[in-house]
């Protein structure tokens, strides 16, 4: 579904990307892991379009996509979501939801309806009338992941979605995101809290310094010495040896 | 048809009616012109509102638009013979292909920015009508000979110019609306709204800022042409200098942007004003009227940040499919 090769991104004098190179299949849910400032967000940047790579490749359904912008990447199905959640302010949940359809939708009528099935699948149809600025964290959140899914994605960039929810909130939002499985979307997805990415990946990668440092099933991307030095530094992994 | 919506159709029909109607009672030129003013500035806002409200790029180069589409339909008249009602087509197709060039290059701007560089724009469109007099005959203005004729677009009354006003508001009125409507309008609020997270939706951000602008601009170059027909003579002071600019994006702040009534509901308030004090004072404050409009936008700013209409809406009509 998704090949990525080589590639970089330099902020200034700042590699903060460097030399990425991996892969994802359709239907798997893949997890990208990695520090504060590893590069994961500027990852997404750069895989949805809104960032450029110097180098390397993007090839997403066997077609090359790194010189394309953010609105015709989101045409081909691969949207994102953004970890700063920035829905419509002034527009309705329902209108926000609307908007996403109507980019693969032919007419209002078809995208209204196209937005109503998706607010009952997210379980938000209760503030479909709500405006965007009211909303708590958690609900702009799922409003992130309802107006991507009215796009159609056949692969979904989730940017810590569950970051910032309280134990409840993050039960239904791991129930969400299950669902979106279950519907052939493949999935990947940033986030911090471990246990939650352990257990919804087929496959982890793992950044560090703008460095792809592991990869594979999550159980060995868990137990593999460069992941722990990156997150809980020299002296841990020593004191563990 | 629910009640709210038959409540919302019998106000529009009695709205239109009373616009259409009492001119025919109004024997006096005096109110007649400010019945056809209204109508112009009221099309003119709404056209203004159609880039710089629905898609939040503030324009204060309009008067440019208004003032190509004056000139367009007058000099083809004068220099050709071209009847003005093919010359306003022309003076509309010119001013559309100018605003998608001043979009090509100003769109990356952001807000303020923007409004500057459109600023920029009006005025350099203003020092061109003063100073290319082989063009333009600059500060002397053109005259229109007075030969009254449905061909040459000169009615011989003032009720004739009422109706083509109104024909002209009434137009605007319903293309926003359609605007409103289609997927053009919602993409173009998505703009405004957040870009990002539009782009991220697969909104085509730029061509659909490009077309609201053509549409913006096409507009009002039409409006520009009619209003140079009802004066008969145009110099850059009334067609193109900067405080039309100024004044058509007050209208509609005013009035409510973004929305489809708000515009002319701007227009409304403020040209009967505008004749009352120019009438009452005549010479003797010059420049009153413009410290009242500074009055006014300040307070409405202040207490009705969503304008006039805007607030009215809210209050009244919250989930019309008509009032918007």
């Amino acid at each position: 579904m998704l090949e990525v090769r080589d590639i970089s991104k330099w902020f200034g004098g700042n590699p903060v990307l460097h030399d990425i190179t991996f892969r994802i299949e359709q239907g798997e849910v893949v997890g990208l892991i990695g520090p504060n400032g590893a590069g994961k967000t500027t990852l997404f940047n750069v895989l949805s379009g809104f960032y450029r790579s110097k180098t390397g490749a993007i090839r997403f359904k066997g077609e090359e996509i790194s010189r394309l912008n953010p609105e015709d990447i989101c045409r081909k199905g691969l949207c994102r979501t953004f970890q700063i959640t920035k829905p419509f302010s002034n527009l309705t949940v329902f209108n926000n939801v609307v908007i996403g359809a109507l980019s693969r939708e032919r007419g209002i009528r078809q995208a209204e309806k196209k937005a109503d099935e998706i607010l009952d699948l997210v379980e938000m149809t209760s503030k479909r009338d709500l405006p965007g600025r009211s909303l708590t964290i958690a609900d702009r959140k799922r409003l992130e992941v309802a107006r991507a899914l009215a796009t159609s994605p056949d692969l979904l960039l989730l940017d810590e979605v569950m970051a910032g929810l309280n134990p409840n909130e993050l039960k239904g939002m791991i129930d969400l995101v299950k669902r979106l499985t279950e519907l052939g979307i493949t999935l990947f997805v940033i986030e911090h809290i471990m246990t939650v990415i352990m257990g919804i990946s087929d496959r982890i990668i793992a950044l560090d310094h703008g460095e792809l440092i592991c990869e594979g099933p999550p159980k060995k991307v868990a137990d593999d010495p460069k992941v722990l030095k990156a997150y809980l530094g020299e002296d841990y992994v020593a004191a563990q040896g | 048809m629910n009640k709210g919506a038959k409540r919302d159709v019998l106000i529009l029909i009695a709205g239109v009616a009373f616009f259409a109607l009492l001119p025919l009672f109004v024997k006096n030129d005096f109110y007649l012109d400010g019945f056809i003013l209204i109508f112009v500035w009221g099309a003119f806002a709404g056209a203004w509102n159609i880039i710089s409200g629905y898609g939040g790029m503030v324009s204060l180069g309009h008067n440019a638009f208004f003032g190509i589409g004056a000139y367009t339909s007058t000099l083809l008249f004068l220099r050709q013979g071209v009847s003005p009602w093919v010359g306003m087509w022309a003076g509309a197709v010119i001013a559309a292909v100018i605003g998608v060039i001043l979009g090509v290059i100003c769109f990356r701007l952001r807000s303020h920015y923007f409004a500057l560089a459109t600023l920029a724009f009006g005025q350099v469109a203003s020092i061109l009508a003063l100073n290319w007099r082989g063009l333009t005959e600059g500060a002397e203005g053109l005259t229109l000979p007075i030969h009254p004729s449905f061909t040459k677009m000169i009615f011989a009354t003032k009720l004739g110019y009422v109706y083509m006003g109104l024909g002209l508001l009434i137009a605007v009125l319903l293309i926003t609306y359609f605007i409103e409507n289609s997927k053009l309008g919602y993409f173009l609020v998505a703009f405004r709204e957040n870009e990002d997270a539009a782009r991220a939706l697969g909104v085509r951000t730029g061509r659909v800022r490009l077309v609201a602008m053509a549409v913006s601009s096409a507009l009002s170059a039409l409006i520009g042409s009619f209003y140079a027909q009802y004066l008969l003579y145009i110099d850059p002071s009334s067609v193109i200098r900067l405080q039309i600019a100024v004044q058509v994006a007050l209208f509609a702040i005013v009035g409510g942007v973004g929305t489809v009534f708000g515009p002319f509901i701007g227009a409304l308030i403020f040209i009967p004003i505008t004749i009352f004090l120019r009438a009452k004072l005549g010479s003797a404050l010059p420049g009153l009227h413009m410290v009242i409009y500074g009055g006014i936008l300040i307070l409405v700013l202040f207490y009705m940040p969503k304008g006039i209409y805007g607030m009215l809406r809210e209050k009244y009509f919250p989930s019309s499919r008509i009032f918007k």
